[in-house]
């Protein structure tokens, strides 16, 4: 072997590890973005499943009234002169006594019951007083109805200027009454979904790359793959056909259970089915083949939220989890259009192998107008990873995605 | 690469795909950029060279006819000694350092001599050497298509190989003596 050959010989299949080139500078800052969303999401889930048995601690200002309410309620000799009642959302609901006709009637407006049900909580709103199974803010409130006229002047002004009205009152006091509850108590709700049905957008697959997104497709490839998207059956297969491929957003529906623990964490796992729509078209001077793509995934999720604010009709949380996906069903439709008209068509059943994960993380606000029954947006972020299918979808062609999701919950028990 | 994978990535590639083309950077950026090093000795430069590189080929993959196991790569370097050669005629040739008469015709044995080492001194060449000293032993290009693709007189493209050839010979034996 001659000198030349020796050198050719090592530096034939010699490589180097390759810069991150600008081109793919976004591409690789958006997969380690995504990464770390990934990432975060399981920490998330590790933090909450490993952490301790007590419930971390609720909102600062919650804690304070919870506190105040449950515990330290000063009857209405101590009323609280020296704390500055200013506005309706900055009382603290310490010490007003109320007459019980007031505060229930005030529930009443809050509950936004029927009459009968009125009637029925009323009832059983008595039957728990006098079985003591009244919380003791309420209880004490009721107890010292009759010091209402031992209220502090500041607090009988007239015309009522700058001071809360007992309504306001009573109202600021449930309003916190409802929101320590919340942050106290279990919950389990149900809830029912559908992601991205107003963006069943085409997501157009083409690089961000300069590069041409259709092109000859004379050249052969693997059977399996050519059969599904790049037919060997075209009419004319001599001449060069293009090949261009889109893909629409994931629609998913979902059905879920949300546990709330005492505290800011929930747990929420359930169901869902996704439909992923794609279309392939291959181009020749007179003849395109279309392949219409429907690929169904039933998955189950799994994530863990934290709550950021909540208060008896408005919840914010910030959502980070994964989910795994399973392919239950696919087909592709090819059809074959010569020169305008169509002569011939197949069908094909499809398959996958396999699960499909992906981690995701987001941030969701719910309004509940009445009490058990709330609406939610839930926009995602979504990073599918790749499972090795050599099916073509948004899952493999896009898979850094957005998703908003819209649905309602139901809660049990609180 | 298998050779069915080749294809699918070649596939996805012709449709556009952006994995697809990330795939193709991961699977062969490390082989281009060994090449276009070799031809241009500075590293930032080298980065330009193999961007522009893979641009045309992206660019370019419509083109590409599959014949067989590599010949994507093969294809790919291709396009990567193009570019590099294009990059380093629009500069100002380096003057040799060294005369190639001072230096020994006598071949040293490089098979105790890593990939990596000969690759270096390829690179410390003076650019005109250089290229010749690629074209010729990597590429297997003939001295008439040297002197066609790099604008030189044939006995130019000659002599400036055996300057090459004896240079690195000349780092070679003081690497084995040393």
């Amino acid at each position: 072997m001659s000198w030349e050959d020796q050198i050719r010989g090592k530096l034939e299949d010699f490589e180097m590890e390759s810069p991150e080139l600008p081109m793919f500078r976004h591409i690789e800052r958006r997969r380690r973005i995504y990464a770390l969303l990934a990432a975060a999401a399981a920490v998330l889930l590790c933090v909450f499943l490993l952490r301790p048995g007590a419930a971390p601690e609720p909102a600062a200002l919650s804690e304070t009234i919870v506190e105040t309410a449950a515990d330290d309620v000063p009857m209405m000799a101590e009323a609280p002169k020296e704390e500055p009642v200013s506005a309706r959302h900055d009382f603290v609901p310490t010490s007003i006594p109320v007459r019980s006709e007031d505060l229930d009637k005030t529930m009443e407006d809050f509950t936004g019951l029927s009459d009968s049900e009125k009637a029925a909580d009323e009832s059983l709103e008595k039957e728990r007083f006098y079985q003591n199974d009244v919380p003791a803010d309420r209880k004490n409130m009721a107890d010292n109805q009759d010091d209402i006229d031992q209220l502090p002047e500041e607090y009988k002004d007239a015309d009522g200027k700058g001071k809360p009205t007992e309504e306001e009152v009573l109202a600021a006091n449930e309003y916190w009454n409802e929101t320590r509850k919340a942050a106290k108590k279990h919950g389990l709700s149900a809830g029912l979904s559908l992601a991205n049905l107003r963006m069943g957008s085409s997501m157009r697959s083409g690089s961000p790359l300069s590069f041409n997104s259709a092109s000859p497709m004379s050249d052969p490839m693997s059977d399996e793959f050519r059969e599904i998207y790049a037919p060997s059956n075209t009419p004319h297969e001599d001449s060069p056909a293009r090949l261009s491929q889109k893909h629409n957003r994931p629609v998913r529906a979902g059905l879920s259970l949300r546990y709330d623990f005492p505290g800011r964490w929930s747990l929420t796992s359930g169901v869902t089915y996704s439909y992923l729509y794609s279309k392939f078209t291959s181009e020749g001077d007179n003849y395109s083949v279309v392949t219409k793509q429907s690929l169904s995934f039933i998955g189950i999720p799994l994530k863990v939220e934290f709550r950021l604010l909540e208060n008896p009709h408005w919840r914010a949380y910030a959502t980070a989890g994964i989910m795994a996906e399973k392919m239950v069903g696919g087909r592709s439709k090819m059809q074959t259009i010569v020169a305008g008209s169509r002569e011939g068509s197949g069908l094909k059943k499809l398959s996958m192998g396999g699960i499909q994960f992906s981690a995701n993380a987001g941030v969701g606000i719910e309004y509940s107008p009445v009490r058990r029954f709330s609406i939610y947006l839930e926009p995602e972020f979504s990073q599918y990873i790749d499972n090795g299918s050599r099916l073509l979808s948004s899952y493999s062609e896009h898979p850094s995605m957005f998703d908003l999701s819209l649905g309602f919950r139901l809660a049990f028990g609180k | 690469m298998p050779e069915y994978k080749e294809r699918e990535l070649l596939s996805r590639l012709r449709a556009g795909s952006e994995s697809a083309a990330r795939d193709f950077y991961r699977a062969y950026s490390g082989f281009l950029y060994a090449l276009c090093c070799r031809y241009v000795a500075d590293d930032d430069a080298a980065k330009d060279v193999l961007q522009d590189c893979i641009i045309k080929i992206l660019d370019g993959i419509g083109r590409f006819e599959y014949r067989g196991p590599g010949s994507l790569l093969a294809w790919a370097k291709r396009i990567a000694v193009n570019v590099s050669i294009s990059y380093l005629r629009r500069r100002p040739p380096e003057e040799p350092l060294e005369s190639w008469q001072d230096v020994a015709e006598e071949e040293p044995d490089v098979s105790a001599v890593p990939a990596e080492l000969i690759h270096r001194m390829i690179r410390e060449l003076p650019q005109g050497y250089r290229m010749v000293f690629n074209l010729f032993v990597l590429e297997g290009k003939t001295h008439k298509e040297i002197a066609s693709m790099l604008g030189i007189k044939e006995d130019s493209s000659a002599s400036q190989f055996h300057r090459a050839k004896a240079l690195l010979a000349k780092k070679i034996k003081e690497y084995i003596g040393s």
